[in-house]
């Protein structure tokens, strides 16, 4: 028996056998390419978005992917798009309108997971928020405030506004001014905070702390002391320390200035002792 | 009412012991350089109590089983566990020439496990060290990571150590780059950390191949310094922890 396939066989209007047959191989290598695309998305987001966000977006991509390759595939089985887009050009128009913010916001939500500026956990200060990121959806970002209150972000404020990320290093640095009177010893004053900075656990070897005179100031010689602490402890070296350092100098005899000015009258001011 | 306190001064004198890393059966009561750690049953339950230099440690057992085991743990978990890496810098730097093979010592510091012996596998109750603790960061700030940072002098043979604060580290070393090499540190993943003990000592053997002048790779053996040494319970494994590796790529200077 002998059977040939006749590839320019009419099957309907004008639609051949070899047009039924490029529909099918478009829409299976299409399927095989969404497939590939949200993988390799699901991958980079699982740990940046939620659960529920991350898989409505791989699905958002899959179907609009799908959605692009009918439209393709159509003039091949013979459908005019013609009249189909003008009508959908209209409706598309007036929808555009309408959700113009909300598309705003999808696309700064698609640009912010792609920057990878911020993810859920990371302690943030957006704009005038500052807080945790516990949720960033394609629309909307959560955080919540430090003392306790939820806050959502469209995304496209978070985008266009400054973000400052405190942990996205390991380690962060933190600063003391500290003031001691003119008449007692500087050196000393350093040696101290040095001994305390290289007890303390968590006050880093390296980067190597610093501490020096910054000024002879007007009421006091100025001592400034810069400290690297790992990221989860810096907080906690940072009120600890400077409690002990003026604790260990009161002990030592070195106070801490305060505002004073030395007056020289001209004249004699007859004052009696009593 | 005084005989009644003396008797049990005097039954306490009897039970307390000097230290040594050992497994410890209620009642019990040890006493060393400012450390001391108990165990006892009162009305069926264990009551477990640590104090050194103030800092106390106390702990209801609920538990059938009445013993504990005091071994040496990997020196990464005090004040606080924040990291698994431990640096080491040497006192003097060494010089290294091209495809030298050396094996040196250097000293490590000692923090102190003490576990519950459970019916098939131990759980850790405290952790104490009677050394200084400082961290540091290895690398930059970006990728680098937080360490726990000792300072050793170079020995080329076993150094004298006591138990209670420090450990000797056999640190194979080989320079498999094609120029002189300045070593002044190493560092290494806690994971695969494999510590042994005996009365004398606490040890590790670690090896560190030099690939570059700004790179090097670390790791473990798992074998012990001398024969006879016993084997420490280890906190940190690459199989409970999957995602670390026991080789650590010092890529962030030599």
């Amino acid at each position: 028996m002998n059977f040939k396939i006749d590839f320019n066989y009419v099957v309907y209007s004008n639609v051949t056998v070899l047009d039924l047959i490029f529909a099918v191989i478009i829409i299976l290598v299409s399927l095989l390419i969404s497939k590939i695309i949200t993988s390799y998305l699901k991958r980079a987001l699982k740990h940046r978005l939620s659960k529920d966000y991350y898989k409505l977006f791989v699905k958002l991509i899959h179907t609009v992917i799908i959605f692009l390759v009918i439209l393709s595939v159509l003039p091949l089985l013979g459908v005019n798009l013609a009249g189909l887009l003008v009508a959908g050009g209209i409706v598309a128009l007036v929808i555009g309108f309408a959700s113009q913010s909300t598309v705003s916001n999808l696309i700064s939500g698609i640009f912010l997971m792609i920057d990878r500026t911020v993810k859920i956990g990371d302690s943030v200060n957006i704009g005038d928020v500052s807080g945790v990121i516990e949720d960033i959806s394609i629309i909307t970002t959560a955080v919540r405030t430090y003392d306790g209150l939820y806050v959502r972000l469209p995304n496209e404020k978070v985008f266009n506004t400054n973000i400052t990320n405190y942990v996205i290093n390991v380690a962060r640095r933190f600063e003391y001014t500290i003031r001691i009177r003119h008449d007692h010893d500087a050196v000393k004053a350093m040696e101290i905070i040095n001994d305390l900075i290289e007890k303390h656990p968590f006050a880093l070897k390296d980067p190597t702390p610093t501490v020096y005179v910054d000024e002879i100031g007007e009421n006091s010689i100025i001592i400034i002391t810069k400290i690297w602490a790992p990221l989860t402890e810096w907080f906690n070296v940072k009120k600890d320390l400077l409690w002990k350092i003026k604790i260990t100098m009161e002990d030592h005899g070195i106070e801490m200035s305060i505002p004073q000015r030395e007056v020289w009258f001209a004249n004699d001011l007859k004052t009696e002792r009593f | 009412m005084k005989e009644k306190e003396k008797s049990y001064r005097k039954k306490n004198q009897y039970r307390s012991k000097r230290f040594r890393f050992d497994e410890y059966t209620v009642p019990f009561t040890i006493n060393e350089d400012e450390l001391t750690i108990s165990l006892e049953k009162d009305r069926g339950q264990l009551i477990y109590k640590r104090d050194y230099r103030g800092d106390k440690v106390d702990k209801i057992i609920l538990s059938k089983m009445d013993s504990i085991k005091v071994n040496p743990v990997e020196p990464v978990n005090l004040p606080k566990k924040i990291t698994s890496h431990y640096l080491v810098e040497f006192e003097n730097s060494l010089m290294i020439e091209p495809e030298m093979k050396k094996k040196i010592f250097l000293k490590f510091p000692i923090e102190i496990g003490i576990f519950i012996q459970g019916t098939d596998e131990h759980e850790i109750l405290d952790i104490v060290t009677l050394t200084n603790q400082k961290y540091t960061l290895y690398g930059d700030l970006q990728n680098g990571v937080i360490c726990r940072y000792y300072k050793s002098e170079v020995f080329s043979s076993l150094p004298h150590t006591n138990n209670l604060y420090e450990g000797i580290m056999e640190l194979q070393i080989y320079n498999s780059s094609s120029d002189w090499i300045e070593l002044t540190k190493a560092v290494f993943n806690a994971c695969g950390m494999t510590l042994y003990y005996n009365e004398k000592c606490v040890s590790m053997k670690g090896t560190i191949k030099i690939t570059g002048e700004k790179f090097a790779v670390t790791n473990f053996f798992d074998t012990p310094l001398r024969k006879g040494m016993k084997k420490s319970i280890e906190l940190y494994t690459p199989n409970t922890v999957s995602i670390f590796t026991p080789k650590f790529s010092m890529e962030g200077g030599l």
